[in-house]
């Protein structure tokens, strides 16, 4: 008897060990196999408030490692509105591709965050929600207090496909060259307003010795892998990389304009010289960073609102050299006089929302909170005891300090405004504030128009990813000639084999779209 | 002068304080055959072993062929000292066929005396037929007969068998040993053989050298003379005055 | 008589029963061994088979957001697009080169240090040597890259540091170059991965007889003799299954140790099929193409094995199956 019951049971459990390998299947099925509603459902927290669920990027910020729910900036605003957010933070350097895998195996969330409706899938496949008639019934403060110029970049068609964030204090230039003011005393340098000037600076930061510790160790001027964040050298001329330019009445890339050529010289021209990172290839971002605050670099590129972190994080890690930071305005490139510069960017972040979603409603109230008086302050400040301290009736607010309370995360994502009359009841470092003023100053007299901006990714580019800036083709050419493997003129052979390879169709597809959508605007 | 001989042989197993083999002396002549027998455990394969190179001595002298080939100070390696063996299991390379078994240890000679001595122990084991085969096509007894050959085919000064039938069925081993026996004499050869079962070695050598300590088994066939080899289990030097000595014997 | 001529029929007609029926009675006389096998077929058929229905999208526009049966049927497209790319042969040789080198460089290096490390005598020394060969193994490939940057960076690395202060030259650009990027990937996988491979061989060497080289000794072999002779032959089986397994894999170089390394500057030498299923897969979003360059290596890679698998049999008697 006890025998045939051990068999039995043996059977048993084995055939239950099947059937458990199976339902792990199920669940992993691929995103083909059932396409019903999937996505959220109405959601209720657990106070029976409405919540939805939000992708964003962490901007390499670090967060709570518990559920969004308890974070308590997200409490907060519950408690303020009613509604909780769902909050999932995707690292800040593999974000597209986490985004991709998560809408490939069926996580779809209510909202997700980008940077422009022009690379979103979603939105090109017909998934994105149009936001006009939500716009209307819940979100008076968004339509009021977010400008035309952002609204028109993310409407197509005279439909609202996303809500947007106007650029950071609206500054649409939005990357600007910094440099080591102390450098620039001590070698009694001016700033420079010509590419050949600037090549004399860099000249100079590299021989003059300007750290003074005897060796020559300066980088006179830094950038990243992938030919990043050297957009304003190439913006000498009028054009950058990773933006289109118009030429002879069409829409190109800016890596084929003729302009661009002139910009790779330069750069051949300084790494010859030594005055470009030699690493610039294999600088990854962290690195880049490393170089900077270890006194060595002279000049670099970066947003403009940074420029008070910067100083304060160059301060920091120098303590015994008297750094000093500024912002100067891009110089003109030889032989060029038309605008300078980065290219204009009407938009600072995009938030889209899915069709599926059946909380839409409540994504749209709560940004329309964040955009009030109350909603935008706590945003952009947070608590109080942490960056915000009250001193007497100042409230004085510590740039940075979010860090230490791992709240540093909130701001990129819900601060999606600057408003005069909440940033004035702010005292905050005169010094650091000044800084930052002073970088947004020089980005608000600089900039190259984009009227291109709302442009989906052409199809072409799509499905032949060689083709694009980060492809290939162009990172190799330019890498080659500005490390002087190849001649400059090796240049006009590349453009050559990109139109062949299917550029051509490229340009034509964005100078159709720019025909349809904009010069008939009368834009 | 005697081809092998072994004079004070003493020797212990790593980490053990008991050696197994303590004073042990004996000759071997030219072209005999002497086997060792005694209880598992009393040394007979440790004996084969230090003879072979295999092992070195803590004391004692061996020499082979005149030659001191172990003593306290040096060991010459078995690669160099001309010794063949054939052991228990006959380890006989798996991927070489039986010709280059044999010729094996032929690799310097030239080629013709290579090809000869091949044919010529081919010949005496009578594997001529089966020179192509691998070993593990080959029963028991065929592989016995590589092993042999391999041993002889470089004419080593003494030839070690190492519990030649223990792998064999009782039925095999009659016939085999009346070969074995035969083969031996044929090739003229010293040889020292170990086996557990003193019926084989009585069958085949000429001489019994018994370790272990039971002295004379009452069965005293005419012309063998069996030589006790005290080994001695205290400490060394513990009841010394049994410690063996070899009369030299005649056939 | 009778009784015979019974059991004769009986017999017939038991053979009369449908051909099945004898298999069918083995079955359930054995069944408990075939419920026993269930878990693990349900565990191939759901985690390998079931994906492999996934490769239908190589002949499909898939969409991620139409799913895999909505969306187009484009037939051999991608392949016609992948056989045309202008880089593809680039790709080629990138990959068959680096994967050469692994199989002359690579495969044979924890061959040797198996072999140097069974030679230790002494227990300490040896399992010393043997927790720190095993070590870079565990690290992950980014790790292993940014080691590699710590040392041969031209401003901050190590050895370019040496090189400078000894010959007061200009460092020498190594992460930058194509030359060299090939020895690098190849080079640092061999030092990441040599000592868990010899986990393998150092147990075959234990496996192998010692009387076989106590035979091969008294025979007059010397160490390098033993080694043709006995070590070799008795390694033999574990080397060419391994060896088999490593050319089934020709096509496939491991992206995680090949990405790090590369940049505009040398992937012209790096560039291989993985990272540029990658590149234009995951970060371009085209998710049948890459496919089809997937099933592309993978049908190459299946008949470079049927190919090896009878070579090696013809050859050595060896084979994986």
């Amino acid at each position: 008897m006890t025998q045939a019951w051990k068999k039995w049971a043996g059977c048993a459990l084995t055939l239950g060990m099947a059937l458990v390998v199976g339902a792990c299947a199920a669940e992993n099925e691929p995103a083909g196999a059932a396409r019903e509603a999937s996505g959220t459902e109405a959601g209720q927290s657990e106070a029976g408030e409405t919540q939805f669920r939000m992708f964003a990027s962490d901007f390499n910020n670090s967060y709570p490692a518990t559920a969004a729910k308890d974070y308590p900036e997200i409490q907060y605003m519950a408690e303020q509105t009613g509604i909780t957010v769902d909050l999932v933070l995707i690292p800040h350097g593999q974000y597209h591709d986490q985004l991709r895998i998560k809408f490939a195996s069926n996580d779809i969330p209510d909202v997700y965050q980008s940077w422009s409706i022009a690379d979103s899938e979603p939105v090109q496949n017909g998934l994105a929600l149009e936001l006009n008639e939500l716009l209307d019934e819940y979100g008076p403060n968004l339509k009021a207090r977010i400008p035309q110029s952002s609204w028109d970049a993310v409407t197509i068609n005279g439909k609202i496909m996303a809500i947007p964030a106007p650029p950071n204090a609206n500054a649409p230039a939005e990357r600007i060259l910094y440099v080591r003011k102390d450098w620039m005393e001590k070698l009694g340098l001016e700033a420079p307003t010509t590419s050949d000037e600037l090549l004399e600076v860099l000249r100079a930061f590299k021989n003059g010795d300007p750290n003074g510790n005897g060796e020559a160790d300066e980088i006179a001027f830094s950038g990243r892998e992938k030919i990043s964040w050297m957009d304003n050298i190439f913006g000498m001329w009028g054009i950058n990389p990773n933006a289109y330019a118009q030429h002879e009445g069409q829409i190109v890339p800016g890596f084929i304009h003729p302009n661009t050529k002139q910009a790779l010289a330069f750069l051949h021209t300084m790494y010859d010289e030594g005055l470009l990172d030699s690493e610039f290839m294999t600088n990854t971002g962290t690195i880049w960073k490393q170089k900077i605050l270890s006194g060595k670099v002279g000049m670099f590129n970066h947003n403009q609102t940074l420029g008070g972190s910067w100083f304060r994080d160059l301060r920091d890690a120098l303590p015994e050299e008297e750094v000093e930071l500024m912002a100067i305005p891009t110089p003109q490139g030889t032989g060029y006089d038309g605008p300078v510069g980065r290219v204009e960017q009407p938009l600072g972040k995009v938030f889209i929302l899915f069709k599926q979603s059946a909380n839409a409603a409540a994504v749209i109230k709560l940004y329309d909170w964040l955009v009030t008086d109350e909603g935008n302050f706590f945003a952009a400040y947070g608590f109080e005891g942490q960056a915000l301290t009250r001193e007497g009736d100042q409230l004085f607010y510590e740039i940075g300090k979010e860090k230490d309370y791992q709240s540093a995360w909130r701001k990129p994502i819900f601060d999606i405004i600057d408003l005069e009359q909440v940033d004035g009841q702010i005292t905050t470092d005169e010094v650091l504030q000044a800084h930052s003023r002073q970088g947004i100053e020089v980005s608000l007299q600089e900039g190259i128009p984009n009227p291109v901006a709302a442009m989906p990714v052409p199809p072409t580019l799509v499905s032949q990813s060689d083709l694009g800036w980060e492809g290939s083709l162009f990172q190799e050419a330019a890498a080659k000639i500005i490390v002087g493997d190849e001649p400059l003129e090796h240049y006009d052979e590349f453009v050559a084999t990109w139109m062949r390879q299917g550029g051509d169709k490229v340009i034509r597809e964005a100078t159709d779209w720019y025909e349809a959508n904009v010069q008939s605007d009368g834009a | 002068m005697n081809p092998v001989t072994v004079q004070n042989l003493s020797y212990r197993y790593p980490g053990q304080s008991a050696p197994v083999l303590e004073k042990v002396s004996f000759t071997l002549d030219e072209g005999e055959i002497a086997g060792i027998t005694g209880p598992s455990g009393s040394g007979k394969s440790t004996l084969l072993r230090l003879l072979a190179g295999l092992e070195e001595p803590e004391c004692g002298v061996i020499r082979i062929g005149g030659q001191i080939v172990a003593d306290e100070r040096r060991s010459v390696p078995p690669e160099r000292r001309g010794v063949g063996m054939v052991f228990q299991d006959y380890a006989l390379f798996p991927h070489l066929r039986v010709a280059d078994n044999i010729a094996f240890g032929l690799h310097r000679r030239p080629r013709r005396e290579r090809r000869d001595r091949l044919a010529q122990m081919l010949e005496l084991t009578q594997m001529t037929a089966l020179a192509g085969r691998y070993p593990h096509e080959l029963s028991g007894g065929q592989q016995q007969r590589v092993a042999l050959a391999r041993a002889l085919a470089p004419a080593p000064a003494l030839l070690l068998l190492d519990e030649p039938f223990s792998s064999l069925d009782a039925e095999l081993k009659g016939g085999l040993r009346e070969e074995l026996g035969r083969l031996l004499r044929q090739a003229r050869i010293t040889c020292l053989l170990v086996s557990h079962d003193r019926s084989d070695v009585r069958a085949i050598c000429g001489r019994e050298l018994a370790l272990g300590g039971s002295a004379g088994d009452d069965d005293a066939a005419a012309r063998r003379i069996v030589d006790s080899v005290r080994v001695c289990r205290g400490k060394a030097g513990d009841a010394s005055q049994q410690a063996g000595r070899i009369a030299e014997s005649s056939q | 008589m009778h009784a015979t001529k019974a059991a004769a029929a009986t017999a017939s007609r038991s053979r009369q029963r449908s051909p099945g029926s004898a298999g069918w009675q083995y079955f359930v006389r054995h069944h408990p061994f075939y419920v026993m096998l269930v878990p693990g077929i349900v565990y191939f058929l759901v985690m390998k088979y079931m994906p492999l229905l996934g490769t239908v999208i190589a002949f499909k526009d898939y969409n991620i957001f139409k799913g895999i049966l909505a969306s187009e049927w484009v037939g051999l497209q991608w392949f016609h697009q992948l056989f045309t790319y202008p880089k593809f042969l680039r790709l080629l040789e990138n990959t068959l080169l680096i994967s050469l080198y692994q199989i002359v460089f690579a495969f044979p290096a924890p061959i040797v240090l198996a072999l140097l490390m069974n030679e230790l005598r002494m227990m300490t020394v040896k399992r010393i040597v043997q927790t720190l060969v095993y070590l870079p193994h565990f690290l992950s490939w980014t790790i292993v890259a940014g080691l590699v940057y710590m040392l041969l960076s031209t401003q901050t690395g190590l050895l370019n540091g040496l090189y400078v202060s000894w010959t007061g030259n200009a460092p020498i650009e190594l992460l930058q170059s194509a030359d060299s990027i090939r020895t690098i990937i190849v080079s640092s996988g061999i030092w990441k991965e040599v000592g868990w491979g010899t986990i393998i061989f150092l147990a075959a060497l234990t496996g192998i007889d010692p009387s076989l080289y106590e035979a091969a000794r008294i025979d007059g072999a010397g160490r390098w003799r033993q080694f043709l002779s006995v070590t070799l032959p008795g390694l033999l089986p574990a080397i060419m299954v391994l060896l088999l397994l490593k050319l089934g894999n020709v096509m496939d170089l491991g992206f995680e140790q090949i990405y790090p390394f590369i940049n505009p500057l040398n992937a012209e030498k790096g560039d291989v099929f993985d990272t540029y299923t990658y590149v234009a897969g995951i970060k371009g979003g085209q998710y049948s193409f890459t496919t089809a360059v997937g099933l592309f290596k993978s049908v190459v890679g299946f008949l470079v094995l049927v190919l090896a698998n009878k070579a090696s049999k013809a050859a050595t008697g060896e084979g994986l199956y």
